[in-house]
């Protein structure tokens, strides 16, 4: 019986396995390769990419690396979004820790509700959600009109919301919130509530039941969510082509113009591949963190 | 006045009662027991002592304190809790600090008082260990120093033997017998374990449905129950139901449906013409071959072995009686030459004398 099942055991895992793989294969390990090869290569006259082989020779050159390295702007709007995202993912940790304690600790009855109005927005438009932070954040909006009026009775300047910096992190914090609180809350819904009584009946108030049991419990938690919000908030293009100003353009953008506007393919990878390295070096980095160590276990 | 008064205590959720006008008093030193069934109450009165919930009504005074209003980290008690609680994150010398910490004790103490700690229950080889690198035993240890490192005046603890298997259990016992007499302090143990509380205790409190319905030594428990519900709960019992027939001097007879007359000492509480329970030990009978009449002050029944249970040192008969009354009777297995003195089957006599028997009145309807 088990002679038979160890035979059968290898195709059933090939039929389980095999179509995310192949999946895998044709729409991420390709195209990266493809893209990597195309850092490689010469733009064509037109855009696009010049063709591979010229004079049976491999056409390939490093040249497409040194506006990167050479170019100040490059570099600064590099890490101008390594900011933002930076502050993206700290501000959704600071709002969904809240957020997904108060789930945890509601009665059970309600806990789905809860957890499904988190995801609700998923169920309209993302352009749709973020153009309507173009209203509430346009001029002619109340919280554009009661922050003025009330900067006016302080004698301050008036200010824009829409098109800057402030109006693009809005935006990512609030595209990005959900992936927080949900791996917060599958976190924090694991912890035994026994270990809060026992804070408090060890002498500790419940602030400090919170700093020293459920927060440092929770960190595999954090680095979950800041790893969910800050790689995509890094490489994301709609959010500050629709709310952010010139000043506020991220990498995203700028890789996205080369393809589509410049049509300088090549510069274009290589920007692609320095965000994955990037992202990687993130997701690298939470996954360090958050390892499983001596102290804690799941 | 003793270290601990409850007073009149009642928790009520919704229409259901957990704890229902509970009045008793823990004396300083004692090993005092809550033994009951699940849903008894007793888990929702040591929350209640613990501070982790409030009493619908009553009191709880603690060494002439009361504690209503007062949130558990203020309360001078600790609990053991049934799955101990360990903090996963930090290690047993972090876990035993942590009390510590919160009391802001000077760190110069701190070191020493652990150390003492992991001394007082034999861990100190463990200090950096974390929680789930200990074995079942060990982590109770370790949940017993860190609830006991800031010396509270009383120790809850609630069911902390129930997650061991049946050796380590007993071996935990002795070492809780230990510890308390070692350390002064007192406790209070919740479990559903009849066994633990008799061997345990110096005082035990039977609860059933939200009420204490006895209060008393191990011995006396055990011996004088003084209700049914106690009489079946400690222990095995023979509970013969039936109506007080006659009442002369210290001697009564109960007519009991299957059996006829069954004499007992007179109980106070006897009344000629009331319904009520003979509770009977298994090993305070006697069990024989040839069939004795007329012995004075003994009750005798002819039965037949219906059923036997051989346990090794003891064995366990169910005779039934000609009236077809079951009787549970145990005898040690002292033959020599044959392992068991009798096989189903066989007709045997059950004899015990009359203050083997306990009467026990049946409460007035209500």
């Amino acid at each position: 019986m088990s002679s038979a099942s160890n035979r059968k055991l290898p195709l059933s895992r090939w039929l389980i396995s095999g179509p995310p793989l192949l999946y895998l294969i044709l729409f991420f390990a390709i195209p990266t390769l493809i893209m990597v090869i195309a850092a490689f290569r010469q733009p064509g006259d037109y855009g696009g990419l010049a063709p591979l082989f010229e004079d049976g020779r491999l056409n390939l050159t490093l040249d497409n690396f040194t506006p990167f390295f050479t170019e100040f702007l490059y570099t600064a709007i590099f890490l101008k979004s390594l900011l933002y995202a930076l502050i993206t993912t700290l501000a959704c940790l600071v709002m969904a820790y809240p957020v997904a304690l108060l789930i945890t600790r509601s009665p059970k009855k309600w806990r789905n509700l809860l957890v499904l109005l988190v995801i609700l927005p998923f169920w309209s438009n993302f352009l749709i959600r973020v153009y309507a932070w173009m209203i509430i954040l346009g001029p002619q909006s109340a919280l554009s009109k009661g922050i003025n009026v009330v900067l006016g009775l302080l004698g301050l300047h008036q200010v824009t919301l829409l098109y800057s910096a402030f109006a693009v992190i809005v935006g990512l914090v609030y595209v990005h919130l959900p992936f927080m609180v949900l791996p917060l809350y599958a976190n924090l819904e694991k912890h035994d509530p026994a270990l809060l009584d026992a804070a408090r009946d060890l002498g500790a108030g419940k602030w400090q039941s919170f700093w020293r049991v459920t927060f440092p419990l929770s960190l595999p938690g954090i680095y979950a969510g800041a790893a969910l919000v800050f790689i995509p908030a890094l490489g994301i293009f709609a959010v500050p082509d629709i709310l952010g100003g010139t000043e506020s353009l991220m990498i995203g953008n700028v890789i996205k113009q080369q393809f589509l506007e410049s049509r300088d393919w090549p510069f274009g990878s290589v920007l692609s591949i320095m965000l994955t390295v990037a992202a990687l070096a993130a997701a690298g980095f939470a996954a360090w963190l958050g390892r499983p160590r001596r102290g804690r276990h799941a | 006045m003793a270290l601990l008064e409850i007073r009149n205590l009642v928790r009520r959720f919704g229409d259901y009662t957990a704890v229902d006008d509970i009045s008793l008093s823990v004396e300083a030193g004692e090993f005092f027991t809550l033994l009951g069934p699940s849903g008894c109450g007793k888990t929702t009165l040591l929350r209640m002592i613990a501070g982790f919930d409030a009493p619908d009504g009553g009191r709880i005074v603690l060494d002439g304190v009361d504690l209503a209003g007062v949130p558990p980290e203020q309360r001078a008690v600790r609990t053991v809790f049934q799955n101990y609680a360990l903090f996963p994150h930090m290690t047993v010398a972090q876990n035993i600090a942590f009390p510590l910490d919160m009391a802001n004790t000077p760190k110069a103490q701190v070191k020493g008082r652990i150390d003492e700690a992991l001394e007082d229950v034999r861990l100190t080889d463990f200090a950096s260990r974390y929680p789930h690198e200990l074995s079942g035993g060990q982590r109770q240890r370790v949940a017993l120093a860190r609830a006991l490192v800031t010396h509270p005046k009383l120790l809850l603890l609630d069911e902390p033997l129930s997650a061991l298997d049946a050796q380590l259990r007993e071996q935990m016992q002795i070492e809780l017998i230990n510890l308390q007499k070692e350390v002064g302090i007192t406790f209070i143990y919740v479990t559903h374990d009849q066994a633990e509380a008799l061997a345990l205790s110096h005082r035990i409190a039977v609860m059933n449905r939200g009420r204490v319905e006895q209060m008393d030594e191990p011995t006396r428990i055990y011996s004088y129950p003084t209700s049914r519900f106690v009489a079946d709960f400690i222990g095995t019992c023979n509970l013969f139901d039936g109506t007080v027939a006659q009442i002369a001097g210290d001697g009564m007879v109960l007519d009991v449906p299957g059996m006829g007359a069954v004499k007992a000492r007179t109980a106070p509480d006897a009344v000629l013409g009331g319904r009520g329970t003979i509770a009977l030990r298994p090993e305070k009978t006697r069990v024989s071959a040839e069939i004795v009449r007329g012995v004075p002050d003994e009750n005798h029944f002819k039965g037949t072995v219906k059923e036997l249970l051989y346990m090794g040192g003891v064995t366990v008969y169910i005779v039934e009686t000609e009236g077809g009354v079951r009787i549970e009777t145990m005898l040690a297995n002292s033959a020599i030459g044959r392992p068991r003195f009798f096989e189903v089957g066989d007709a045997v006599d059950v004899a015990w004398r009359v203050d083997a028997g306990h009467f026990v009145p049946e409460p007035a309807q209500g």
